[in-house]
């Protein structure tokens, strides 16, 4: 992704090698004039997670070799870097087209030695996980989906970023210097990970923003220990009844934490696993994959965002850069609070599919934090959060605290009855008391670098539960819990997520509807504060999601998936949205099915890649035991037939097209399409497109410009697959929308990339008439080239 | 914050039915806007203004697009841009083909040209359908009028198959396109009283039987046919309409076609006498119709005059439906007794059609 567009820019060699992260403490206040002064008594995973290297300043122009970065004298800035990056991965085409972890040396499959039973079997687990593992120099999956049990602990998200210069790079066709900054920032993520104790980045992705001639490369990931059964070359069934034999605990396994609870990497509160209660578990949980198919989940999950804009004086190459690399850092931790915040609100407490961009401008940094929250039945009750007000003795003031007050501990009761979250009460006793010291551990946030004595005073225990208290001391702050109660909730009937599928919701119908949104907002230059932008920004996103449930409430009930934003700053004032999801209906009659079914639905959505699904026959496999070329999404092969009623499947299924001479072409972003079978794959599909007009007006204006391009593009996707013999696409995303306009000379460009799996798919329902009816005859009246294997 | 840009854009084209209306109906986005307001979807969805603002313009700018395939049905179904279910692409096609009853009305029988165009206008300030819709119907007549002119074989076949419309609304796009061809009045203010339906009755009646199609006399060579079967009146037929004449001009025909009427009818009519008295101005009516058929002028006025001749002296004398139905058969059966008339298959061919137009235009 990034490789393409480096093209277009005038490499030189770079002199700002911002590579790396920063110390645990983030001297916050002290440096940002308009920071907000939150205490969060909750540790927050993320920020500890990112900032365990050091920050290198480097005078690079006058060598020549790059990989010397790390030995140069080292001035330590401050959080230059870290984070996590928008391109997610997509369990079958990420490998293949995104990341450039196979140009990077001793990258390989290779698997490592084979531990034995026995001993303690955390440390021994990790012992060969670590042997499997290390072997590899980066131990890094793309996958967001991996077969149960695979998956032993998750430890967290890791990140890194780094500012570049472009136009310092010396030869810009080659790419040493290019792969040595990525080497950079996967060397970063890979301690990063070994600080929390796992051996492997699961869910992980890079990506770039580039502004003129500066750039920011983020990668991000999910801190794993992973089973090392898997890595091996045995076959997976063996290891599932190796896992069944060891009695891990099934749900709650991956919620556990993989570090030293005396040693931890950073503050936190832990407490016994709410589900097995042996193990210890963090109180949130943020991660870049989807929610693991056997993990118990209590009630729905949603969408959660974060949205921030800064402010950036405009300036040239190195001033520039660093002064990005100082807005970084607050940036991240505000986008984190923000999560933080709206996952309290909700009453949830674990992120999935966390997806943090940040986006560079002219003028400005722009955030866009997407997760899919959840209740994890495994971690402990999320606590409310508290506002505190500075200034006491003022009685109106006081009266407005606590009118807030109200107000967010009835949002949060709102959302638990909206998301259906009931955990079971617990009694204290059977958890036993919390880890001792919370309160010394669970300092961080914002006020670190003022008097710590402050904090001690001031009792944030509320109860037993961790409290969650927001000082609000500045409008800043107030404006921020006004726009914690300012996100609408989706109206009834809506749920959405931008992880595959959305936990809690299984009686999937097969109508679904893919679609993209794009919007573009031209600020007005006379008002920009942080605090405009940022409600501009906001109030963006907000009314394109509840323009898109206006939009498809004729499929209510329903639910966005996999939602999939990306923020561009084409312009000096011009912020560019677009949105890509797919909504499916749902069958809201048997909304009340057990996990259950669920899960043996996920398992057989993730299963039975036969070999004849492959598009070409892999000459590996002439062996008599093959080798799997694609071992995760191997796992398990359950021969069971979809939870779905199929008499309801029928009542609900698309209206024919008997009359129309054009086949009906799905497209959907997600690995696998509702109530049907994909019995086979035809290749990866991944397609540019350049547009341009010279007749803007004449065309409708931008608008109607780029409506007609999108709509062409899906076409041309479509008449593609058909042409392969195929009915429908999966994992399709758009990976590029540039938009340029010139409305003085009534001129537009754009340039689309999309890219996705070409698949022939039965219907469940018309599966059961061949394997009655022997001839295995097409149904389908577009998939000709494909067998139907039954 | 101004919004550049605001797209949406769905592998299955969306379509709203209700703002399809509007769009064909020919209202700008805001007026749209204001009436979806105004219809309360906003309290039933908990949407703001703005949103319906984006979703309108969005579907605006779909219809916008898909008006190009839309004059040519069939393209619709073949083009591969717009994925739309059979169901929904029927709808489009129906909907868009649909056309207001006052419309139709005000240039049913007139010339399909840029002269009538021009007077859209005052089309649109007088029944209060706006002139973009007033435009769009226009421009529908004439296309179908353009596709299907040059064509042999059933109009109404024709009109289903290029431009795939149910039954019933191909059936009015013949009797427009039959109406435009032969330029009928009926715009006069005595036609006022006068319904599309009614017209559209009169048309297929005729389509059925005064046509070349009608007779079935397939042309041997296809060059060789000039007239269109179903579009134009059998020339032949309404020269010959002439010698049905001799039905008013014999006086002692006349006399006996009374008094075979008469005899038949006392007793069973309600307004007997009033008949009696106008017979043989009713007759001479109706003969007379049918024999200036000749004259394109006269053809043109062929409503003008049954109204003038017929049915306002029957109206006048308060006839009730059922006595004008049974005058008429008696009327028309009656000729079959005279002897020394010799047309009667051309006249049960006239008085056959003519009949069935007389009952359904006869009302207030």
């Amino acid at each position: 992704m990034y490789c393409f567009l480096f093209f277009h820019f005038d490499h030189k060699f770079p002199q700002v090698s911002a590579g790396s992260s920063s110390k645990p403490r983030m001297p916050l206040d002290s440096q940002q004039p308009n920071s907000h002064c939150y205490w969060l008594t909750t540790y927050s995973e993320l920020l500890c997670v990112c900032s365990h290297s050091h920050l290198y300043w480097i005078p690079f122009n006058e060598d020549p070799n790059p990989n010397t970065h790390s030995s140069g004298p080292s001035t330590p800035l401050k959080n230059q870097t870290y984070s996590f990056s928008p391109s997610k991965s997509y369990s079958r085409q990420s490998s293949s087209s995104d990341t450039d972890l196979s140009l990077t040396p001793k990258t390989g499959m290779g698997s490592g030695s084979a531990g034995k039973e026995g001993g303690p079997f955390k440390a021994l687990l990790r012992q060969q996980t670590q042997s499997a593992l290390e072997q590899r120099e980066f131990p890094f999956f793309t996958l967001t989906a991996f077969p149960p049990g695979f998956l032993v602990h998750v430890g967290g998200v890791v990140s890194a970023r780094s500012v570049k210069l472009l136009d310092r790079i010396h030869n810009p066709d080659e790419p040493e210097t290019r792969d040595a900054w990525w080497a950079e920032i996967r060397q970063e993520i890979k301690s990063h990970a070994k600080a929390l104790g796992c051996h492997a980045v699961v869910g992980y992705s890079e990506s770039t923003s580039i502004c003129e001639e500066v750039c920011i490369l983020s990668a991000s990931g999910t801190a794993a220990v992973l089973n090392p059964r898997f890595l091996q070359d045995g076959t997976v069934e063996g290891c599932l009844e190796q896992r069944l034999e060891e009695n891990l605990p099934a749900g709650c396994g991956f919620c556990h934490i993989p570090y030293d609870e005396l040693n931890m990497p950073f503050p936190a509160h832990l407490t016994y696993c709410y589900n097995c209660r042996k193990q210890k578990v963090p109180d949130v949980l943020f991660t870049t994959i989807d929610l693991p198919m056997d993990a118990t989940v209590i009630g729905k999950g949603c969408l959660i965002q974060a949205r921030l804009c800064r402010l950036k004086k405009k300036a040239q190459a190195e001033a520039n850069a660093t002064a990005i690399s100082n807005l970084l850092p607050f940036m991240e931790y505000e986008v984190h609070t923000q999560l933080m915040n709206k996952l309290k609100l909700k009453g949830m407490n674990a992120l999935f599919g966390l997806r943090i961009q940040i986006s560079v401008g002219e003028n400005m940094l722009m955030g866009l934090a997407s997760a899919t929250g959840v209740y994890l039945a495994a971690l402990p009750t999320p606590g409310g959060i508290q506002i505190a007000g500075k200034t006491p003795n003022d009685g109106s003031y006081e009266q407005h605290i606590s009118h807030m007050q109200k107000k967010i501990n009835d949002t949060i009761a709102k959302n638990k009855e909206l998301y259906e979250i009931n955990p079971p009460e617990i009694s204290e006793e059977i958890i036993g008391s919390p880890i001792p010291e919370p309160r010394q551990r669970s300092r961080l946030l914002r006020s670190q670098s003022e008097s710590s004595d402050e904090v001690t005073e001031l009792d944030l225990s509320h109860g037993k539960k961790d409290a969650f208290v927001l000082e609000i001391d500045d409008t800043d702050a107030m404006e921020d819990v006004h726009s914690l109660l300012t996100d609408v909730p989706p109206p009834s009937g809506f749920y959405s997520c931008n992880t595959e599928i959305m936990p809690g919701i299984n009686n999937w119908t097969s109508e679904i509807q893919m679609f993209t949104s794009v919007r573009v907002i031209r600020l007005s230059s006379l008002n920009l504060t942080n605090q405009a932008l940022n409600k501009n920004f906001n109030d963006l996103c907000e009314n394109l999601l509840k323009s898109l449930y206006f939009k498809l409430r004729s499929m209510i009930p329903c639910c966005l998936c996999h939602v999939n934003f990306t923020v561009s700053l084409p312009e000096d004032e011009l912020i560019q949205v677009t949105v890509t999801a797919v909504a499916i209906t749902f069958d809201k009659n048997q909304a009340l099915q057990t996990t259950k079914t669920h899960v043996e639905k996920s398992l057989q959505r993730a299963s039975t890649d036969n070999e004849e699904l492959l598009q070409f026959p892999l000459e590996l496999c002439s062996d008599s035991l093959p080798p799997h070329p694609f071992p995760p999404a191997k796992a398990v092969t359950v021969e069971k037939a979809s939870p779905m009623g199929e008499g309801n499947f029928r009542n609900r299924s698309t209206p024919s097209c008997a009359n129309s001479t054009v086949g009906v072409v799905k497209m959907t972003p997600l690995s696998f399409i509702p109530g049907a079978k994909i019995t086979k794959y035809l290749g990866i599909i991944n397609m540019f497109f350049i547009r341009e007009t010279t007749s803007l007006r004449e065309e409708g204006g931008v608008s109607g410009f780029l409506h007609a391009f999108i709509a062409e593009v899906f076409a041309m996707v479509r008449a593609h697959v058909a042409a392969l013999g195929g009915n429908a696409v999966v994992s399709y995303i758009m990976k590029q929308c540039v938009f340029m306009e010139n409305p003085n000379k009534n001129q537009a460009q754009c340039l689309i990339n999309v890219s996705g799996d070409a698949v022939v798919f039965v219907r469940e329902s018309e599966l059961e008439v061949i394997s009655t009816q022997q001839p295995a005859a097409n149904c389908q009246p577009a998939c000709t080239g494909g067998e139907v294997t039954t | 914050m101004a919004s550049e840009l605001d797209i949406f854009v769905g592998n299955t084209t969306l379509i709203d039915e209700d703002v399809y209306r509007l769009w064909l109906d020919g209202y700008s986005v805001s007026d749209a806007v204001a009436l979806r307001v105004r219809s309360g979807i906003l309290e039933q969805t908990g949407a703001t203004a703005a949103v319906l603002q984006s979703d309108t313009m969005d579907h605006y700018r779909t219809f916008q697009m898909l008006e190009r395939l839309l004059h040519a049905p069939p393209k619709l179904l073949h083009q591969l841009i717009f994925q739309i279910p059979p169901s929904r692409q029927a709808l489009l096609i129906e909907r868009y083909y649909t056309f207001d009853e006052a419309f139709v009305r005000e240039v049913l029988g007139k010339k399909l040209s840029k002269g009538t165009k021009k007077d859209l206008d005052d089309i649109s300030t007088k029944t209060g359908i706006t002139l973009k819709s007033c435009r769009r119907q226009f421009d529908n007549f004439k296309r179908v009028f353009k596709v299907v002119e040059e064509m042999r074989g059933s109009l109404v076949d024709n009109i289903q198959q290029h431009f795939l419309l149910s039954d019933r609304l191909a059936r009015d796009y013949a009797a427009i396109v039959f109406f435009a061809n032969n330029r009928f009045e009926t715009g006069k203010k005595k036609l006022q009283y006068l319904s599309f339906g009614d017209f559209a009755f009169c048309a297929e009646l005729m389509i059925q039987n005064w046509t070349l199609g009608a007779v079935g006399e397939a042309p041997t060579e296809p060059d060789s046919q000039v007239d269109d079967m179903d579009m134009d009146l059998d020339k032949e037929f309404l020269q010959d309409l002439k010698e049905l004449k001799v039905l008013v001009a014999d006086k002692d025909l006349l006399d006996l076609h009374k008094s075979l009427v008469c005899t038949a009818l006392r007793g069973k009519l309600g307004v007997f006498s009033e008949m009696e008295a106008n017979f043989k101005n009713l007759s001479r009516g109706l003969v007379n119709v049918a024999a200036k058929l000749t004259h394109n002028k006269d053809v043109r006025d062929l409503f003008v005059d049954l109204v003038e001749k017929f049915l306002e002296p029957c109206r006048s004398d308060h006839w009730p439906l059922s006595d004008v139905r049974l005058f008429l058969n008696q009327y028309s059966a009656s000729v079959h007794s005279l002897d020394g008339f010799r047309y009667q298959a051309l006249w049960d061919r006239y008085m056959g059609t003519l009949r069935g137009c007389l009952l359904r235009l006869y009302h207030d």
